[in-house]
């Protein structure tokens, strides 16, 4: 079964020799572009985000990036896979007959082809050997969530297309899965009966998704906290200010930003983070200081006047 | 279509895991006690504990591996999840 190849480069809109920082840069220039949370077109957005998530996933890890690099040139020969890469369908079990792909993932086949690596579409080599009934092995896949997603939870159709030896004929099925609020990176939702056919009248084996959370542009994950940068200039880091922070999927907090604020601190915001059973995570606000980098006549003044009058030594508070 | 409301916090019984791994009830104890897994409570285990215990049971049925080297890879499995999320919250 082909894959179509992924210009990932295109997709970020950067040239083959883009830096790391670059990358970083137009994946957030364009993934605040398409944020599910601020375009008119949710659905096509959606798929564009999860789209600019995929090619980030790639060229943003420097390990992944080496090797799609490599795979370039070896692609445009038709029948000549490109090194690193490895044929065909995924099968569960080496002689089981069974294969499979999946849809409505968030990723593309070309990643969980070439990129799921050891997590994608792994799967267990079932209960082998056996005359009697044996149970079909379990299937798992990576599911792209982002983080409204993960904030408020969605239903997610999945398509499996597999290949059924028993019966030579290509099988398509779609499930709809309801993700529930507060899912965490890493997490596993067992479908039950949806992996590979049992075998003598065995029961078949399990789905699992693994839950990948989406790169989103402001915030960052650590189990149910969320991470937030903000940037302040150094007059508001002196004598403090209040801050209006827009959340994943809707809704906003203001924050007091304390006077005498440095760069690096942490403001905890209880409670503003991924939902969860016994209580919520929280948000954490990272304080970060820029400077103004041109200054007109006026300003320069000011700062040469500050300069003079100011007790302030650096370091040694 | 058939809808799914999978829940991750599923807690499944030692009778059901024993069916899902294809292990028996004596090395799922043994795998307990060295630290391998944890039940959740009252012999209860996660989604992630019976993956990890038919992984178990593949390396030591299909790759022949001994108690020492599924410990190692258990380990540095582990290790290596650890720093790929950390590497993901940094990036």
């Amino acid at each position: 079964m082909p894959v179509e190849f992924k210009d990932y480069y295109k997709v970020l809109e950067v040239p083959r020799d883009a830096d790391e920082a670059a990358i970083k840069k137009a994946f957030r220039k364009l993934a605040r572009l398409h944020h599910p949370d601020v375009a008119k077109d949710k659905a096509g957005s959606e798929e564009k985000f999860k789209e600019i998530n995929e090619a980030y996933e790639v060229l943003g890890d420097p390990e992944k990036r080496k090797r799609y690099d490599s795979m370039g040139t070896g692609w445009e020969h038709p029948g000549g896979m490109p090194q690193g890469a490895h044929s065909g369908w995924q099968s569960a079990g080496p002689g089981d007959g069974f294969e499979f792909e999946f849809g409505g993932t968030g990723f593309s086949d070309f990643f969980e082809r070439y990129f799921s690596g050891g997590y994608g579409r792994s799967t267990d080599a079932g209960f082998s050997g056996a005359a009697r009934s044996t149970r079909g092995h379990d299937v798992e896949g990576d599911l792209m969530v982002t983080l409204p997603e993960a904030m408020s939870g969605s239903v997610r159709t999945i398509s499996m297309r597999k290949w059924d030896a028993a019966r030579g004929q290509e099988v398509v099925e779609e499930i709809q899965v309801r993700i529930p609020a507060g899912i965490r990176e890493g997490q596993r939702l067992r479908v039950p009966g949806h992996g590979g056919s049992g075998h003598r009248g065995g029961e078949a084996g399990d789905l699992y998704l693994r839950v990948r959370l989406a790169a989103d542009p402001d915030f960052r994950v650590r189990g149910h906290d969320l991470y937030l940068d903000l940037v302040l200039a150094p007059w508001d880091a002196v004598l403090g200010t209040k801050s209006t922070i827009t959340l994943p999927g809707g809704g906003t907090v203001q924050v007091k930003i304390p006077a005498g604020s440095q760069s690096g601190d942490q403001l905890r915001v209880k409670g503003y983070g991924l939902p969860r059973k016994s209580q919520p995570g929280d948000l954490y606000v990272v304080l970060l200081i820029e400077v103004p980098t041109s200054v007109g006549e006026e300003e320069l003044g000011l700062w040469e006047k500050l300069r003079q009058v100011s007790k302030f030594q650096p370091g040694k508070r | 279509m058939k809808a799914y409301e999978p829940d991750p916090h599923d807690l499944h019984s030692m009778e059901t895991v024993i069916r899902l791994t294809g292990s028996s009830r004596r090395k799922i104890v043994f795998y307990c006690r060295k630290g391998l897994v944890k039940p959740a409570e009252d012999w209860r285990f996660d989604n992630d504990s019976v993956q990890l215990l038919r992984r178990v049971e593949q390396l030591r049925r299909e790759h022949r591996m001994n108690w020492a080297a599924i410990r190692m890879i258990a380990r540095l499995s582990r290790e290596v999840e650890m720093l790929r999320e950390e590497l993901r919250f940094r990036r």
